[in-house]
């Protein structure tokens, strides 16, 4: 195997082990908000090295450019997903008190209502 | 590359088979959205490496597709969420 | 396209060119055919989005820094590798390292465009994730969800080194001045102390 061709292996398998991890994260952590970080950083950066890795093998202009279109696609749009869940879930109570050490959106709430 | 391929698209099949653990165990609904936009990430991830193994462009196109749908499908259950709460 | 004052020609112009480029990316190879089609295509969401993806206001409007946008970038993919790092030490041991708390993160800057940049990088960062914005038409302020909680300061400390990034990159001249202000004060400030 070429050096690029080792590269791009390495890489992929990286990528694919994160995903793994994320998917180890989403079962093992204890809430929402836990479960939440799991999902998206390295489900993001596990994609972002899958997409390099396959940019490197393939190396036509055309896969690249694509494969350089979803890595952005899915950096903006992960943490706004997770946003807009996290967002939705504190205001429904998902955040568990016992583990919460400072809370303060809760004080902002307070103040302002 | 045929087994480099094989090798990580069985750990993102086991990352794919916790992440439906957590959809069905929940318990509530973020949780099965969270787990929902992770499994649409994964497969993602997968068309990548199958997109590597093949060298076929199509894989490519399914991924951006996946990419956009799956935010979209996300954001819009995360204002029911706020909307109804659960 | 109608005239829409206050947004320069170049910048409609480059809009459009990004736009296209997308599209021939997803159709692969830049042939005539496909950079009329994505013309074509270009034209008629312009056309039925008139004002284009949203207006900001004026004094918002970004400029663009290539070289700070390059620090920013280089910044901020350092710190997702370690995000991911400490996501992995944290998923391997769960209950040792999970002291979660929500951290406020007042940014200096007004712009949205800055505060969306900064919110996303943020939750790409080790154990942070921004879950809510307010905008309360004075300040804006970030609410930051850590997953190990040490420090708040350092949580705020972190989100305006990226936030001085950002504004170095993208920055409209509003903010840029409001950075260089808010520098210069706390500058005086560490001088007066000494």
């Amino acid at each position: 195997m070429s050096a690029p061709e080792v590269v791009a292996s390495g890489l992929v398998l990286v990528g694919a082990f994160l995903a793994l991890l994320a998917g180890i994260g989403v079962v093992r952590l204890p809430d929402v908000f836990a479960r939440m970080h799991a999902a998206t950083k390295p489900a993001t950066l596990g994609l972002a090295l899958i997409c390099l890795g396959a940019a490197i093998s393939d190396a036509q202009l055309s896969d690249v450019a694509k494969l350089a279109l979803v890595v952005l696609l899915q950096f903006f749009t992960a943490p706004v997903g997770a946003h807009m869940v996290g967002r939705a879930a504190y205001h429904c109570g998902d955040l568990v008190d016992e583990d919460t050490v400072l809370d303060e959106l809760a004080e902002a709430d307070r103040d302002l209502g | 590359m045929t087994v480099v391929a094989d090798i990580a698209l069985a750990m993102i099949v086991v990352g794919a088979l916790l992440t439906t653990f957590r959809l069905v165990a929940g318990p509530s609904l973020a949780d099965r959205v969270v787990a929902t936009d992770l499994l649409l990430t994964l497969l993602t991830c997968g068309a990548g490496v199958l997109a590597y193994r093949t060298e076929e462009g199509t894989y490519l196109v399914v991924m951006v597709i996946v990419a956009v749908l799956g935010f979209l499908g996300t954001a819009i259950v995360a204002r029911f969420i706020e909307g109804r709460g659960a | 396209m109608p005239a829409r004052p206050g947004r320069p020609l170049w910048i409609r112009v480059a809009g459009v060119v990004v736009l296209v480029a997308i599209w021939v990316a997803l159709w692969g190879t830049p042939t005539l055919g496909n950079v009329l089609s994505g013309l074509v295509v270009v034209a008629v969401v312009f056309w039925l989005f008139p004002g284009g993806p949203g207006r900001l206001a004026d004094e918002h409007e970004g400029t663009f820094r290539p070289i700070a946008a390059a620090r920013y970038a280089v910044y901020f993919a350092g710190a997702l590798v370690l995000a991911t790092w400490d996501v992995a030490l944290t998923v391997l041991s769960p209950r040792s390292r999970v002291a979660e708390a929500i951290v406020a993160v007042p940014l200096r800057s007004r712009s949205p465009v800055i505060a969306t940049m900064v919110g996303n990088s943020i939750t790409l960062t080790p154990g942070t994730m921004t879950i809510d914005v307010d905008d309360d038409g004075e300040r804006t302020v970030l609410y930051v969800h850590v997953l190990n909680l040490s420090d708040a300061e350092e949580v705020r400390r972190d989100g305006r080194r990226f936030e001085g990034y950002a504004v170095r990159a993208f920055g409209s001249p509003a903010d840029r001045d409001r950075w260089a202000a808010a520098e210069a004060a706390e500058r005086a400030d560490q001088e007066g102390r000494r």
